[in-house]
């Protein structure tokens, strides 16, 4: 870890009134001057070198506050007001101990002709590095850029004199803390704990499914299950009772077996009143027989004679008969029988012709009636073979008409079934939707207690980050006072003197005379902020060195000649005590006797315009800038 | 080594020590076990007079820290 730096070297383009120049802060055997003066008339130069260093390191302007450098106020005055080239100074470091020319740090700052902003370039031996590291490594040298209340302290004119003045008392001050680095850190942990606010307003946002509903869904799940069960149990029975009664005839086959049983019945009924109506009765058989007989002995040729018409003639019919020959013996042998039978009337034979028609339309009618009892029987005959009888009929269409009852039953309960599985499987998803949720759920509260805790954690640590910077700026403003004071025993030589805090009513540094105690006040003016008076000018050059231990800066001192009124003998102790104490020390003076005030001095660089025409250039550089 | 260079190491020490007193007194970072409070210290302290850490190599640092810390005894969503 590198303390200090040593400065080895000062490049300088196009800044203010120098277009080029190197200067080199070792001697000619390549030695480092570590304290060395900077001394030349006023208007020479020597601001311009400071000015040049301290803007290189911060970009920033040598006022009391942090205020970005106008592009017009660093232009050579011969730009006339538009900026022709970069910019740049180049400062080259090399870290306080056994480091050689290979560890120089070379860091540049530059404000390019066409850009809005400078960058920097730290180049180390071999190795550029990009802006953001290099920005790191000007941080790290040199610091935040000095301003009221913080920064690190390095150089050392009235302005920061002033500073000092206003600030060092104050706990707020962050002088203290610069180089402990923690404000990224700090940073960091606030945005690690808004992200885990973010993430428990983020789990909090979130709206998940009430695992009460659970035991409500569980229910209504495990009853739909049970009225899905019954259901498919009668299912089944419908299914079982509908195939094993499946019908053979449909109900239209039914219908028509129903008609045609009615029609055949009915024809059956009609033949039966029929032949009732026409049966023969025993008074006509006798006229049957002759109608018959007459249309017999007609067809055979036989006239009926008048002789017949007698009640009991058939003895003599049977004779003639034989006679004739016509007849067989059997038929004329019955007739004769007849005679001893029945002893039909033969003279109805003669009133055949009367009857005969009507014998016939009846014998035709008799006939037609059997025709239609026979076929009606057969009719139904059929139909009983193929199992269908006036009984069962009904019962068959009773059964086809529950079967199409039981089949729409079956429908019924398929849809129901149909939408209860649905409904069991919403309720399925459901459940599982908030089972899901519930592991979800439980993940993010674990994420969420993981958020808590280390959001408790970082308020913690953020807790005990700003309560070590108070304590430590408490302690450190005691600890600064402190080395104030020190560096006044060793530095004061008129030994009148010595610093006091001022507690009330405000705090701040005073001076208590040694001999009659009274206080005297640090004084400014309120024209040029420079502090009157000699121990006033030291006790704030005093507190300035104090400060720059405690800020870390790590940069040699540069102490411009800010206290004028300081005797001579304590100004050289002044000089010898920084030197020993930090190092390295710049002095920077208009006086040639305070030029030669350091007893180990490296160098007096005399900053001269004596030759130089206008600006500093390549040519004219070693003129303005001379080592003695 | 300058004087001043003495006064830095000590000014580190002493911001360190306060840090440490700080953490330990802290009512939730005492909860910690002593390794991860020493864990947490270090990784704050080690920035010390170097260049500026870079805000995402901290970020990542400290997570990662984070999430290997021991947070039982840390008070969490009640």
């Amino acid at each position: 870890m590198v303390d200090r730096y040593n400065l080895i070297s000062l490049r300088v383009h196009n800044f203010m009134g120098v277009e080029q120049s190197e200067i080199k802060f070792t001697d000619q055997e390549k030695n480092l001057r570590k304290v060395m003066t900077i001394t030349g008339h006023q208007g020479g130069g020597k601001s311009t070198i400071i000015f040049a260093i301290q803007w290189c390191a911060y970009g920033t302007s040598i006022g009391a506050t942090s205020r970005r450098l106008s592009r017009t106020r660093l232009y050579p005055g011969k730009w006339d007001g538009k900026q022709l080239g970069d910019i740049s100074v180049t400062l080259r470091l090399r870290p306080v101990g056994d480091y050689g020319p290979d560890s120089d740090i070379f860091c540049k700052r530059v404000l390019h002709e066409d850009g809005e902003l400078d960058s920097l370039q730290v180049t180390i031996g071999p190795d550029n590095f990009d802006e953001i590291e290099s920005k790191n490594y000007f941080r790290q040298i040199f610091g935040k850029p000095p301003q009221i209340e913080q920064g690190a302290m390095w150089v050392i004119r009235k302005e920061e004199m002033q500073r000092m003045a206003e600030t060092i008392t104050k706990t707020k001050s962050s002088y203290f803390l610069d180089f402990m680095n923690l404000d990224v850190p700090l940073n960091v942990l606030s945005e690690l704990k808004s992200d885990n606010d973010n993430t428990i307003e983020r789990i909090g946002r979130k709206n998940w499914p009430s695992v009460h509903q659970l035991p409500i869904l569980d229910a209504s799940r495990n009853s739909l299950r049970d009225v899905i069960r019954e259901d498919k149990v009668e299912e089944e029975k419908l299914i079982k009772w509908i195939n094993e009664n499946k019908p053979q005839k449909t109900q239209k086959d039914l219908q028509e077996a129903k008609e045609t049983f009615d029609k055949a019945k009915q024809k059956f009924v009609d033949a039966e009143k029929s032949l009732s109506e026409n049966r023969l009765r025993r008074d006509e058989l006798v006229d049957l027989v002759n109608v018959l007989l007459s249309a017999k002995l007609d067809s055979s040729g036989i006239p009926v004679e008048p002789s017949f018409n007698s009640k009991y003639d058939w003895e003599d019919i049977a004779s003639y008969l034989e006679k004739t020959r016509r007849f067989t013996p059997n038929v004329t042998n019955s007739i004769k029988e007849l005679a001893k039978s029945s002893g039909y009337d033969t003279s109805g034979l003669l009133d055949r012709q009367e009857s005969k028609e009507e014998w016939i339309a009846k014998i035709r009618e008799l006939r037609s009636a059997l025709n239609d009892q026979i076929n009606s029987t057969n009719e139904i005959r059929q139909l009983e073979s193929i199992g269908l009888t006036q009984e069962n009929l009904q019962e068959i269409s009773r059964t086809n008409l529950e079967f199409e009852k039981k089949t729409k039953d079956l429908g019924k309960l398929s849809e129901r079934l149909s939408q209860n599985h649905e409904k069991l499987s919403g309720i399925e998803s459901e459940i599982k939707k908030i089972r899901r949720s519930e592991t979800n759920e439980s993940k993010d509260k674990i994420k969420l207690d993981l958020a808590e805790r280390q959001n408790n954690l970082l308020n913690g640590l953020m807790d005990s980050i700003e309560e070590a910077n108070h304590q430590y700026k408490i302690d450190l403003l005691s600890q600064t006072i402190k080395r104030v004071k020190y560096f006044w025993d060793i530095i004061d030589q008129r030994r009148e003197y010595v610093p006091l805090l001022i507690e009330t009513p405000t705090p701040q540094f005073a001076l208590e005379n040694l001999s009659d105690s009274s206080v005297r006040y640090v004084q400014l003016d309120s024209s040029t902020g420079t502090a009157s008076g000699g121990e006033s000018q030291l006790l704030l050059i005093c507190t300035c060195l104090a400060v720059s231990e405690s800020s870390g800066a790590k940069m040699p001192i540069i102490l411009d000649d800010c206290f004028t009124d300081v005797d001579e003998p304590t100004v050289k102790k002044l000089l010898s005590t920084v030197s020993e104490h930090f190092n390295s020390l710049i002095f920077v003076t208009n006086y040639e006797a305070k030029a030669k005030l350091i007893q180990n001095n490296d160098g007096v660089l005399r900053i001269s315009r004596d030759h130089v025409d206008t600006y500093v250039n390549a040519k004219n550089s070693e003129n303005w800038a001379k080592w003695e | 080594m300058t004087d001043s260079t003495i006064q830095h190491d000590h000014l580190r020490k002493m911001y360190s020590e306060i840090l440490m007193t700080k953490m330990s007194q802290n009512d939730v970072l005492s909860q910690l076990t002593d390794e991860d409070l020493q864990t947490l210290h270090r990784e704050l302290t080690k920035w010390f007079g170097a260049s500026p850490p870079e805000t995402v190599r901290v970020r990542n640092d400290l997570k990662r820290i984070l999430g290997k810390l021991s947070l039982d005894n840390i008070p969490g969503v009640d």
